[in-house]
């Protein structure tokens, strides 16, 4: 069995119930005497509250309760941020779950209604009245920062929230340069959009003093302890379940005013209360990723060798710290910025900025989807300037396979790899000469095909928790597990990841059956509930199979060490003369004697005759801390083709070779490639949000925020290398966030190739139509080869 | 967002000048437009229904008209808080005379926020514009009918 079960495409078991609307969402729960709750928002990017006008409500049947900013402070503690990076001067605002003063984005709550039906709650919310003063806003970071800019908090001035710097000298490096390649990069801002909108719902137990909050969260143990501290009561006291969590991306990791809301409004009024973001809502409210302004310069010789490269960032943080929004641009972005090159001189420097916008958050990839898009970038622009196929100069910077491990300018240990072996495989597949050849025949005949290359790594399976401390993060980054066999032999799995759609259910159960060689369908995974696991980090930062699988395995191999010393016992022969195999424990040599897993654990229940020094029972529990991140790596390539007419990019080939270590599981990596892929397509040529001066969000729908959509896209191609990390029991990698962070240079690089022959360098994401046809255009007249 | 046209209406300056500052006449002319109640400061307090598919509400608040140059110009500002959002409409709007009457233009711009501003964006010059049409068109009928 265990060849069969590690590595196979199994199916997810978790379908059977999701795809047949099985699912338990939080918006499934209703419970007797339930009461909904909304939030009165601001229509104001910046505004002082004068007043709030309740009184039409009194005319309302059904309205329960209303509680104002004013109502509220000094009841509940700030939201806080739970990232903060060292030498950073991070300004850590209050950030009250309803403003009391000012409002300081579209979208800040100002008042939360608890009605008694979904229909009343909607009247009310329309018929309170808020009297604002409208103050002057500022969406963009750079002009925020300016003198004379709108001020958002008066704790920091300028409206800079950090200040941060990472890295090495590099003066020397640009001094020796032949060649310094400048450019600035604008990344814009991205709505992240789940097929599931944020929901919360709460009960207080009036007899036990507990409070139960069900939540669309990646990392309910995170929201315990915050939510515990902002609420004011004990943490035992408090629990967090997320049942079914239909996706994340990143935006479910905060800890919002909302949740915390509805457990102050179920406790307060003694009724089970529930909150359902709308998608209009969401658009609004709901952190958003990237948003970065990237002053990036690159040092090289004239023969394609990078000796160094500086990035200053200019991050919008939107209006308050989010829960991890300091460590995004810093940490996980500036240590980061020379890729998957050898470059012996990097340095970063990263200003993170208050705007009237909403909260910048992690977004699928956060920060290395923004440092790869730069340094990717910069190979292409390099390479253009030197004359030199940018293939070429990747296979010159690319770390190569006997060094690692590779310690990069800014401390990370890149743990394995073999870079050049996915791009070989990418060249050969691609048949990579035949193409170029075959785009310069179709140049001779005015048309624009294009190839764009990404060849990345990031750092991910998040992390050392030693590591974590050092850098600001405000907690740990081990996970637990908890293998329990129950007497019949039935196994149940607690993990303190909480995937949302990754299918761990099924991945986490094929760890577990290769272990114990226990059949699939005898393992049922545990996960999201601070009551049945007794703690854990959550599912983010590609960790959950790498730390949190590691920590599984370790439980699974505890398992199996007692029930040797069980079967031995049973056997009659030392244990050192036990074999254990698919399933059941042999004498050595001898395979006609054995006893199963499952007859040794129900005697391990029974205990009627153990040896003297074995309790009884079977389960075993692991808290497994990494000594290192996790460097998944690997070489996307993009075909497209513009029509230089109407400016449409046409994706003609993805090919994505990803090296995420061993592939438990073949069908559920190429989900997570296919759709982290898209993801960072999205970025590149549909996605992107805009705000006009006052700071109103204009792209708050989907008719304005452009999805990609499956026709907009060409049957992508996967292919894996296999480079097994040295350092975590299970040599994984991680592979949820590659496919963003590969994908977005990749696309942009190959419609810059495209465009190549019309002298167009760069163009701001996303690559639309209107924006490429006008680039064209504009080529075109100032003389540009047509 | 811009608000900025003109019409031609075939009656004197003075005669449009006092049709447009008439509540009576805006509340029969102006579509959506359900009350406009004097106070005591000479602004009114208007009740306007407007809107279109999700973006659909009653707004309310004040338009003033200030500025006043009989029969040539006046500035009309109006602040109304709907469902999920505000509009500010803050518009100078001329009388000039011409041969066929009077050539009414307006300018100015027209502030949205919260879903209107987040959901509405697109649709709200198109709708705009559609309104100020056909305001113009009863107008110009009421005209007729004082010029008869």
């Amino acid at each position: 069995m265990s060849q069969a079960v590690l590595g196979a495409r199994v199916q997810r078991k978790e379908d059977a119930r999701l795809v047949r609307g099985r699912g338990r969402y939080t918006d499934d729960i209703r419970l007797p005497g339930m009461l909904y709750a909304g939030v009165v928002r601001s229509p104001y990017a910046h505004a002082r509250i004068r007043a709030i006008d309740t009184r039409a409500l009194e005319k309302l049947d059904g309205v329960v309760r209303v509680y104002t900013g004013q109502d509220l402070k000094g009841r509940l503690g700030s939201i806080p941020t739970a990232w903060i990076p060292p030498d950073s001067d991070l300004k850590t605002v209050e950030h009250p779950a309803l403003a009391y003063d000012k409002v300081r984005y579209v979208g800040d709550g100002v008042a939360l209604v608890v009605a008694t039906s979904r229909g009343v709650l909607e009247d009310a919310l329309e018929a309170i009245r808020v009297d604002y003063e409208p103050l002057p806003a500022v969406y963009d970071q750079l002009a925020a920062m300016k003198q004379g800019a709108p001020q958002l908090h008066q704790d920091a001035p300028q409206n800079v929230a950090l200040h941060w710097r990472a890295g090495t000298d590099t003066e020397d490096a640009f001094r020796r340069a032949d060649v310094v390649v400048r450019r600035t990069f604008r990344q814009q801002r991205l709505i992240p959009n789940p097929m599931e909108p944020r929901c919360a719902v709460a009960q207080y137990d009036e007899a036990t003093g507990e409070l139960t909050v069900w939540a669309t969260t990646q990392n309910p143990h995170i929201h315990r302890f915050l939510m515990a501290n902002i609420l004011g009561m004990p943490e035992h006291k408090l629990r967090v379940v997320a049942q079914d969590v239909g996706g994340g991306f990143g935006s479910k990791i905060a800890c919002y005013p909302d949740e915390v809301l509805v457990g102050y409004a179920a406790r307060d009024l003694r009724a089970p209360v529930k909150w359902t973001e709308t998608r209009s809502e969401h658009f609004l409210v709901t952190t958003h990723g990237r948003d970065h302004v990237d002053e990036v310069e690159l040092a090289g010789t004239k023969d394609g060798r990078i000796l160094a490269v500086r990035v200053r960032a200019y991050a919008n943080l939107g209006a308050y710290l989010s829960t991890a929004g300091p460590g995004v641009p810093t940490i996980l972005f500036g240590l980061i910025v020379n890729g998957a090159y050898d470059i012996e001189a990097a340095s970063s420097e990263v200003y993170g900025i208050f705007t009237n916008t909403t909260p910048v958050d992690a977004y699928r990839g956060a920060g290395r989807p923004e440092a790869t898009y730069l340094i990717e970038r910069m190979i292409d622009s390099y390479a253009r300037e030197i004359g030199m196929d940018p293939v070429e100069v990747r296979r010159r910077n690319l770390v190569k396979k006997d060094q690692f491990p590779y310690t990069n300018p800014f401390g990370l240990t890149y743990d394995s790899g073999d870079y050049h072996q996915t791009l070989d495989l990418a060249l050969k597949t691609l048949d990579y000469d035949a193409l170029r050849q075959e785009q310069a025949a179709l140049r001779q005949q005015g048309k624009y095909l294009g190839i764009g290359f990404s060849t990345y790594v990031e750092m991910c399976g998040l992390g050392p928790s030693q590591v974590a401390g050092a850098v600001g993060f405000q907690g740990g980054l081990w996970e637990s597990a908890l293998v329990r066999v129950h007497p019949t032999g039935k196994v149940t799995v607690f993990t303190g990841a909480s995937p949302h759609g990754q299918g761990e259910e099924t991945t986490f159960a094929q760890i577990v059956a290769d272990r114990l060689g226990v059949p699939l369908d005898d393992i049922e995974v545990v996960h999201g509930d601070t009551d049945r696991i007794s703690m854990g980090w959550g599912t983010y930062g590609s960790r959950t199979t790498a730390v949190g699988g590691g920590a599984l395995a370790l439980a699974a191999d505890r398992v199996v060490a007692k029930a040797k010393r069980l079967a031995a016992h049973m056997l009659e022969v030392p244990e050192a003369a036990v074999e254990f195999e698919q399933g059941r424990f042999y004498p050595e040599g001898d395979r006609r004697r054995g006893v199963s897993l499952q007859e040794v654990t129900l005697q391990a229940y029974l205990a009627w005759n153990l040896p003297s020094d074995l309790e009884p029972g079977l389960e075993a529990s692991a808290f497994y801390d990494p000594t290192n991140f996790t460097y998944p790596f690997g070489t996307h390539v993009a075909v497209v083709s513009v029509d230089a007419e109407t400016g449409e990019v046409r994706l003609l080939r993805y090919l994505a070779v990803d090296d995420c270590g061993p592939v438990i599981n073949p069908m559920i990596v190429e989900g997570q490639v296919h759709g982290g892929v898209v993801q960072g397509i999205g970025q590149a040529l549909f996605e992107g949000a805009r705000y006009d001066q006052d700071g109103q969000l204009l792209t708050a729908s989907f008719l304005d925020y452009a999805m990609p959509k499956a026709r907009s896209l060409p049957r992508l191609e996967t292919l894996h290398t296999v480079t097994p990390s040295p350092h975590n029991p299970l040599g994984v990698k991680g592979v949820g966030e590659t496919g963003t962070i590969a994908s977005t240079p990749a696309v942009v690089n190959a419609v810059m190739d495209a465009l190549s022959p019309l002298g167009i360098t760069d163009l701001p994401m996303p690559l639309s139509p209107p924006v490429v046809w006008e680039a064209i255009q504009a080529a075109r007249q100032s003389g540009g080869v047509s | 967002m811009e608000l900025k046209g003109h019409r031609v209406i075939e009656a004197s300056p003075d005669v449009c000048y006092r049709l447009l500052t008439d509540p009576d006449v805006l509340v029969r002319t102006m579509p959506g437009l359900k009350r406009m109640t004097a106070r005591e400061d000479g602004t009114y307090e208007a009740e306007m229904e407007m809107g279109v598919a999700a973006i659909r509400g009653r707004y309310s608040g004040t338009l003033a008209i200030q500025d006043r140059v009989e029969g040539t110009s006046y500035r009309l500002v109006m602040d109304g808080q709907g469902p999920g959002g505000f509009v500010n409409v803050n518009l100078s709007v001329r009388f000039d005379a011409v041969p066929e009457g009077c050539d009414v233009s307006y300018d100015g711009e027209a502030k949205v926020g919260g879903t209107v501003a987040g959901v509405g964006q697109r649709m709200i010059s198109g709708v705009a514009s559609f309104i100020m049409n056909q305001f113009f068109s009863n107008i110009a009928k009421e005209a007729k009918q004082h010029v008869g």
